[in-house]
C-alpha cells in the first residue's frame, strides 16, 4: 500500500467498477508530546497516502472504461471530532476526507464516477 | 430533577429543542443507558428506567401532533400494566386522530412484565380497536371517529427485538438468522401492521409491510430488498436520524423532509412511499427500494447511490484491507449482493481484488 510502484503494478490493466479503500492502520494512542513520529509517518503512509495511490491508479481504469462507479474511502469519526490520543489516526483520516472531497469535485463534472467517504457509525 | 436531568435539559436547550412537552416526575431520576461496545460482540446495554418506569402515556398531549414515535415499550412497565391497556389506548387515541404512529421494539426480558404481554395479539390494529372500545382510559376523539385509521409502523432496527416480542427464539448461525428475519417480516405482514424496518448491517435497512404482498401467497414472505445506508450521513446518530427521516416520509406530510431528516435518513427517507392521509388499513402500500421511489420525494430526495441500485454482477470491485473487520465484511456483503458462484479473488501486490 505504501509503494507507488507496487500499487501501480497491481492495478495496471485491471477493469474496475468500484473501489473500497478499507486498508488502514490504527497507530498508537499518544499525546502530541509523546507521539512517535515514526508511527505517525506509517499511519499517514497507509491511511492517507495508500488510499490516494489506489485512487490515483484505480480512477484511471474507471475513467477509461466509462462505466461510472464509485470510490468509497472508509474514514472515521476521528476525522471529524477530536478523540483523545488519536493524533496520528485522526490526522490521517481528516486528510483522507479532504482527498475524497477534492476527488469528488474533480470528477463530478467530467465523469459519472463518484467518490465518497463513510465514517463507520454505531 | 436530577443533575443528569438538568444537563439533558441544558443540552437540548442549546440545540433549540422545544422542552414544553417534557414532563418532570417528582422523586424519579432521569432514565439513562450505558452502552458497552466490545470488539466482535453486539452491544450490551445497562439501562436505568428512572422516570420512564412511571410513564403511562397519559403524560402525552396529542394536540397538534403529527407523529407519535414510542421507543422501547418493553422497557416501560407502567405502559404494560393491565395487560398493556395504557399502551393500546395511547396508540388507539393517536390513530383516531390520524396521527402517524410507530413503535421501536426492544428485546423483551423474560423476567419482566413485558414478557407477560401478548405482543402478537396486542399489536393487531383490530384487536387494539376492540379493547379500546371497552376502555374508559381515554375519551375517543369524536370528530375523527369515522375516519380511517392508519396502522402502527413497527420501526425496529433490532431484529432480535422482533423475535423476542413475537415469541420466536433468537437464532445463532447466519443462515438461520436470515430465515428468522424472513419469518419475522412475514409475521409482521400477517398481523397487518405497518412497515417493519429491521437493520441489515451494511446492507442498510429492509422494508416490509402491508397486506398486499402477503395476499399474494407464501412467497411474499421474502423481504424486500435491503436499502443501503445513507452515504453522506455522519457518525453515531445515523440510525436515529434515519428513523426520523423515514417517519417524516411515512407521515406523507406535504412539507418536504427536513434537511436533517434527509441527511440522516438518506436512502431510507427516500425509500418508503408517501402514506396518503386518507389511506385505510387495507390500502397500505409496500415500501420498496427501487427506482420509482426517488420520484416520491421529487426534488427533495437525497442524492445517493447504494447497493440496491448498483448492479455488481460481473463487475470487478477492488477492496483494500479485505482481511480486516470492515474490509472483510465489505467483501462478504459485496459477494452477497452479487453472483456468489462467479467470484474470483486475486491477490496482487498486497491488494485483494474481488470480482463479484
Amino acid at each position: 500500500m505504501t509503494s507507488e510502484e507496487s500499487v501501480r503494478d497491481a492495478l495496471e490493466g485491471l477493469d474496475l467498477y468500484g473501489v473500497v479503500n478499507c486498508a488502514g492502520f490504527g497507530g498508537e494512542i499518544a499525546t502530541p508530546m509523546d507521539t512517535d513520529i515514526g508511527v505517525f509517518d506509517k499511519v499517514i503512509a497507509i491511511n492517507t497516502r495508500g488510499a490516494l495511490l489506489v485512487t490515483k491508479y484505480a480512477a484511471r481504469s474507471m475513467i477509461r472504461l466509462g462505466w461510472g462507479g464509485s470510490i468509497v474511502n472508509v474514514s472515521s469519526q476521528a476525522s471529524l471530532v477530536a478523540l483523545p490520543g488519536h493524533i496520528s489516526y485522526g490526522a490521517s483520516k481528516a486528510a483522507l476526507d479532504s482527498i475524497t472531497r477534492v476527488s469528488a469535485l474533480n470528477w463530478a463534472s467530467t465523469t459519472s464516477a463518484s467518490t465518497r467517504s463513510i465514517p463507520p457509525s454505531s | 430533577m436530577t443533575r443528569f436531568g438538568e444537563i439533558a435539559r441544558r443540552l437540548l436547550t442549546e440545540q433549540e429543542v422545544d422542552l414544553e412537552g417534557i414532563v418532570t416526575t417528582a422523586g424519579a431520576a432521569t432514565s439513562y443507558s450505558i452502552v458497552l461496545q466490545s470488539p466482535d460482540r453486539d452491544r450490551t446495554f445497562w439501562h436505568h428506567a428512572g422516570a420512564n418506569a412511571a410513564f403511562t402515556g397519559r403524560e402525552v398531549n396529542l394536540d397538534g401532533v403529527d407523529i407519535l414515535h414510542l421507543g422501547y415499550p418493553p422497557l416501560l412497565p407502567e405502559l404494560l400494566a393491565d395487560d398493556a391497556a395504557p399502551l393500546l389506548n395511547l396508540l388507539k387515541e393517536a390513530r383516531s386522530r390520524q396521527i402517524t404512529t410507530s413503535l421501536d421494539l426492544a428485546v423483551v426480558d423474560p423476567r419482566s412484565r413485558a414478557a407477560e404481554v401478548d405482543w402478537r395479539r396486542d399489536l393487531r390494529p383490530d384487536h387494539a380497536l376492540r379493547r379500546y372500545r371497552h376502555s374508559e382510559h381515554r375519551r375517543p376523539n369524536v370528530g375523527a371517529r369515522h375516519r380511517p385509521e392508519r396502522p402502527t409502523t413497527i420501526w425496529s432496527r433490532n431484529v432480535p427485538a422482533v423475535w423476542s416480542t413475537m415469541d420466536a427464539p433468537s437464532p445463532s448461525c447466519r443462515r438461520v438468522r436470515e430465515e428468522r428475519t424472513r419469518s419475522a417480516l412475514a409475521l409482521i405482514a400477517s398481523l397487518r401492521l405497518g412497515p417493519l424496518s429491521p437493520q441489515s448491517g451494511l446492507r442498510g435497512a429492509r422494508q416490509r409491510s402491508g397486506y398486499r404482498r402477503l395476499s399474494r401467497g407464501a412467497s411474499s414472505a421474502r423481504p424486500e430488498r435491503a436499502m443501503p445506508p445513507a452515504p453522506d450521513s455522519s457518525t453515531a446518530l445515523h440510525k436515529e436520524l434515519a428513523s426520523g427521516g423515514q417517519l417524516v416520509s411515512l407521515h406523507g406530510s406535504p412539507r418536504p423532509p427536513s434537511r436533517e431528516a434527509t441527511l440522516g435518513g438518506g436512502a431510507l427517507a427516500a425509500g418508503p412511499p408517501s402514506w396518503p392521509r386518507q389511506a385505510s388499513t387495507d390500502q397500505v402500500d409496500v415500501a420498496t427500494c427501487d427506482q420509482k421511489l426517488p420520484k416520491r420525494l421529487g426534488s427533495h430526495r437525497p442524492e445517493w447511490r447504494g447497493g440496491a441500485v448498483i448492479d455488481f454482477n460481473h463487475r470487478p470491485v477492488l477492496v483494500t484491507g479485505a482481511t480486516g473487520g470492515i474490509g472483510g465484511e465489505t467483501v462478504r456483503q459485496l459477494i452477497a449482493a452479487g453472483a456468489d458462484a462467479d467470484r474470483e479473488r486475486t491477490v496482487r501486490g498486497g491488494l485483494e481484488l474481488l470480482r463479484s
